[in-house]
């Protein structure tokens, strides 16, 4: 089947272009970059970090940082999620859990910066992209 | 007559029994006040980063052995005691010693590792059991002393190794836990020997009465001295514990001199004769620190090893009778050699550059006193195997340089500073081609003029108003006058020829300073300034057109600092070498956490990267190319100043940015540019540090157009030649040109997508692409 796709691709230039040829002015349109880093995300709550990234290492920090949370020993689950940006340092997960962090701390201006930062890093994760947007949005309103 | 002879007694009675007591009640005062109170100053103590070790990580086995010399850990088949390892192949097994980090104490453990090529394939405990994460305790990198420059280390009793303290008893004082400070006996038959000898040659003092001479009274001889020992003692004696007298002679007793540095107690002797804990040392090595008390300079055994050994085989003896050691143990260990490290372990950093850094930053939290004596334990980001490396590049670099150009040896100097991209942790700072000699730092204080490195700044401003500009804007680079107080400035090109009508983005890449100037000036130079503001320059800017081409002074830190906001995006972190510090006992007092602020805005700053990735490939950066390994993507840009005085380069990998300088402490020309001289030093050090090939992240804003570069202008949609070049969504986009017919030659697929622009490849995409054009 794929033998006969380039004479069909071919043919269609052939029957397409001489009848309708294009205006070298019209603007292209723009090539979309595949997202350049690949990760498994879940929406997790803004306040403790769940989720399942492939990296094991990021999955262990993750949940350490996690229990953390849940006894309300922020500074700690803030140490462990730097730590584990120091080994993983372009971890988009990372980024917004330490975001979640400040957002609990209630070092707001942190919290957006942070989400902000992971947004970047999300690589078109749209699962992220959505609960950072959340922290921003929860950030705004708190410093309001 | 009689009576009044009686009451004057009776008052010379009373007058010397109210002076005895005033005398014992101050010795009391003394004695109480000191011991209940913090007994000792403690120097701050400061750390390089500990060593993460996780399958997965990339960690050549000799970068482990190396580390695992620097905390000198012994390489035995055994591992008995932490601070052991054993090495076979690629496999290690390590007894690690225990640490209080500022986020919790690890206690000692077993750890094994292999390693497949060059990162770490497995990492588990002891069973077998796989580790996550792991972390060896960091090198110790400095200290900060106290005003008698007292160094030691404390321990509990409980701590303390019990061959130790049995041995101690035994030489020093064996009815230590009978007598009650003082023991009479003894001191009767110290006198009588001294007085038979004519001279000293026997001690009657107990251990408290020593300790009491080391805490509190000076090395005179004389009767009331003595007397006020005893009298101390048996106070001493009288308040606390022997438990408590024995912990603090353990940590008080002197024994052993480092220039100005005296060495107290026995924790810190151990480390400062053998370079390991007090609970790893043999039997011989106890026996030896045991000796010194008696008199650490005579039995020095550096300076006087036959003495040394001498005592140490006494004392091996004495140990072998109490039952201590069986007796082929202790003929086997009198034939040891001593074991003390040949080089001594200085109290003065082999990092000045970097502790400069941390003093710097520590100095506004806290006060010169408190970290002379308060016993902080400092906790930074120095990672000291990047810190060698970097040193011997530019040594290296510099030497070759000077060789090939034929300069006198030690012309050249130089300056690095790098640190981690996203969290901005400064790693390392070199400040001196001979970075041991103390003085001058250049890496911090050193102000020199910029060059072109300050370029990208002009870029980014123009870049973060896409209404206006994109890469491919063009600028002209033709003859250009400004005028000025002091007559009109004529900017040059470095090859002083104009290139007419060049995009932006190539104006960046080769750097063409007419160019740059007229789109500064176009922008507005407090504009400019403010973008070196926010990427992070702290320092004020005077608005001169002459900012734009780099006539500004900043020291290598500050670019680090631009560049550092750069790498991530345009997210800033505020450097920090120092992470945490905690108090004596390891509670943590104060934490400088990762903080991130948008500096500017990430689709501005992906295509300024973007540029500055091609400085590296076809720019004024191309020889990177022949000098990193294949496929070590990086980004930067070089800078040279007037006269070729200064050579600089800013750059960045995906998880490093580093910037070099190299010229002359007398500001005279080098003869280098700064791909000629800075960038050498840059190159050797990315390749030879573990770091990532850079990869652009583009924000969701960003679309990517086949362009011509070369011409500034987009290619219509059927064409899919030239290279693709990013936009920000929204903003100006060039004027669009039809096909050519054929591919440039130069053309490279972009990385990433190169096997999507393969017409044989991505024929159901090509269709569907061509359909909806006609659409």
């Amino acid at each position: 089947m794929r033998r006969h796709a380039f004479p069909v691709f071919l043919l269609l230039i052939l029957l397409l272009v001489p009848g309708c040829a294009p205006s070298p002015y019209r603007p292209p349109t723009p090539y979309r970059r595949q997202p350049t880093i690949n990760q498994e995300s879940r929406m997790p709550g803004p306040t403790v970090p769940v989720g399942q990234p492939k990296n094991p290492l990021t999955r262990d920090i993750r949940q350490q940082a996690g229990l953390q949370m849940q006894k309300g020993r922020l500074t700690a689950a803030a140490q462990t999620l730097e730590r584990g940006l120091r080994i993983a340092p372009k971890d988009a997960l990372l980024w917004s859990d330490l975001a979640a962090v400040r957002l609990q701390q209630h070092r707001y201006g942190q919290a957006q910066s942070l989400a902000a930062k992971s947004i970047n890093l999300a690589g078109g994760d749209g699962t992220l992209i959505r609960r950072n947007q959340r922290i921003i949005e929860e950030a705004q309103r708190a410093r309001k | 007559m009689k009576q009044l002879f009686f009451s004057f007694l009776l008052i010379v009675l009373a007058l010397t029994a109210w002076a005895m007591w005033n005398t014992v009640e101050n010795l009391n005062r003394q004695v109480t006040t000191r011991f209940e109170g913090r007994r000792w100053e403690l120097p701050a103590r400061i750390y390089a980063r500990p060593l993460e070790l996780y399958a997965g990580k990339n960690l050549r086995p000799q970068e482990l052995q190396q580390e695992l010399e620097q905390l000198r850990y012994i390489q035995t088949e055994n591992l008995e005691k932490p601070g052991e390892y054993r090495a076979a192949g690629n496999r290690f097994t390590i007894h690690s010693r225990g640490f209080a980090f500022a986020d919790g104490r690890q206690p000692p453990t077993l750890i094994k590792l292999h390693f497949t090529g060059n990162h770490i394939a497995a990492l588990t405990d002891q069973a077998g059991k796989p580790l996550t994460l792991f972390r060896l305790e960091p090198l110790h990198i400095a200290a900060i002393y106290p005003g008698d420059n007292e160094d030691r280390l404390l321990i509990r009793i409980k701590d303390a190794p019990d061959l130790l303290i049995r041995t101690l008893l035994l030489v020093e004082d064996k009815k230590f836990y009978q007598h009650h400070g003082v023991r009479p006996p003894a001191i009767l038959r110290a006198l009588l020997a001294n007085l038979k000898a004519g001279k000293t040659v026997q001690g009657g003092s107990t251990l408290t009465q020593q300790l009491v001479k080391n805490f509190f009274l000076t090395s005179e001889q004389s009767l009331r001295r003595k007397l006020n020992e005893a009298l101390m003692a048996l106070i001493l004696e009288y308040h606390y514990t022997k438990e408590e007298i024995l912990e603090a002679y353990l940590n008080e007793i002197y024994l052993g001199q480092d220039g100005k540095r005296a060495i107290h107690g026995f924790a810190m002797a151990s480390r400062f004769y053998f370079q390991r804990n007090l609970d790893e040392l043999a039997p011989d090595q106890i026996a030896l620190l045991v000796g010194l008390a008696k008199g650490a300079s005579f039995y020095n055994p550096r300076k006087h090893p036959e003495r040394a050994g001498a005592r140490r085989n006494r004392i091996l003896i004495s140990m072998s009778r109490a039952g201590l050691l069986n007796t082929e143990d202790a003929v086997s260990l009198q034939k040891k050699p001593l074991g003390v490290s040949k080089r001594i372990p200085s109290g003065i950093t082999r990092y000045p550059a970097f502790v400069e850094l941390v003093r710097r930053q520590l100095k506004r939290d806290y006060r010169d006193q408190d970290l002379q004596s308060e016993g902080l334990s400092i906790f930074t980001t120095l990672n000291p195997v990047l810190q060698q490396q970097a040193e011997q590049s530019l040594q290296r670099v510099l030497s070759t340089i000077e060789r090939e150009r034929k300069m006198a040896d030690a012309t050249l100097q130089g300056a690095l500073v790098l640190c981690s991209a996203d969290q901005g942790e400064v790693l390392a700072v070199v400040d001196d081609r001979f970075p041991r000699q103390a003085g001058f730092n250049r890496a911090l204080d050193m102000r020199r003029p910029l060059g072109s490195v300050i370029k990208p700044a002009v870029y980014l401003n123009a870049l973060s108003r896409p209404d206006f500009y994109n890469l491919l804007t063009i600028l002209d680079d033709e003859p250009l006058s400004i005028p000025l107080a002091g007559g009109d400035w004529q900017p040059q090109n470095y090859d002083k020829t104009f290139h007419g009508p060049v995009p932006l983005m190539q104006a960046l890449v080769h750097s063409y300073n007419v160019a740059t100037v007229r789109l500064g000036m176009e922008l507005g130079l407090e504009n400019v300034i403010n973008t070196l503001h926010e990427l992070g320059i702290k320092e004020q800017i005077q608005p001169f057109p002459s900012l734009l081409l780099g006539a500004v002074e900043f020291p290598p830190i500050e670019v680090l600092q631009m560049y550092q906001t750069i790498a991530a995006g345009g997210y800033r972190t505020p450097l920090r070498a120092i992470l945490a510090v905690t108090d004596r006992q390891n509670r943590l007092l104060q934490r400088y956490p990762l903080t991130v602020e948008q500096a500017a805005d990430p689709a501005a700053v992906f295509c300024l990267n973007f540029a500055l990735q091609e400085v590296t490939k076809t720019g004024t950066g191309h020889v990177l190319q022949q000098l990193l390994p294949p496929g070590l993507a990086v980004a930067g840009k070089t800078g040279t100043t007037d006269e070729l005085r200064d050579s600089w380069f800013a750059g960045f990998s995906d998880t490093h940015v580093a910037v070099a300088w190299v010229g002359s402490d007398d500001n005279g020309s080098t003869g280098l540019t700064g791909a000629t001289g800075a960038l050498r030093v840059w190159a050797d050090v990315m390749a030879r540090i573990q770091t990532t090939p850079l990869q652009l992240h583009p924000p969701d804003t960003i679309d990517f157009y086949f362009s011509s570069i070369r011409q500034g202008k987009l290619f219509a949609d059927q064409c899919r030649q030239g290279e693709l070049v990013p936009f920000i969504r929204g903003g100006l986009l060039p004027p669009v040109i039809p096909c050519t017919g054929s591919r440039p030659s130069g053309y490279t697929p972009p990385r990433n997508r190169s096997q999507k622009n393969e017409p044989g490849q991505t024929i159901e995409e090509g269709i569907q692409k061509f359909l909806r054009i006609f659409r």
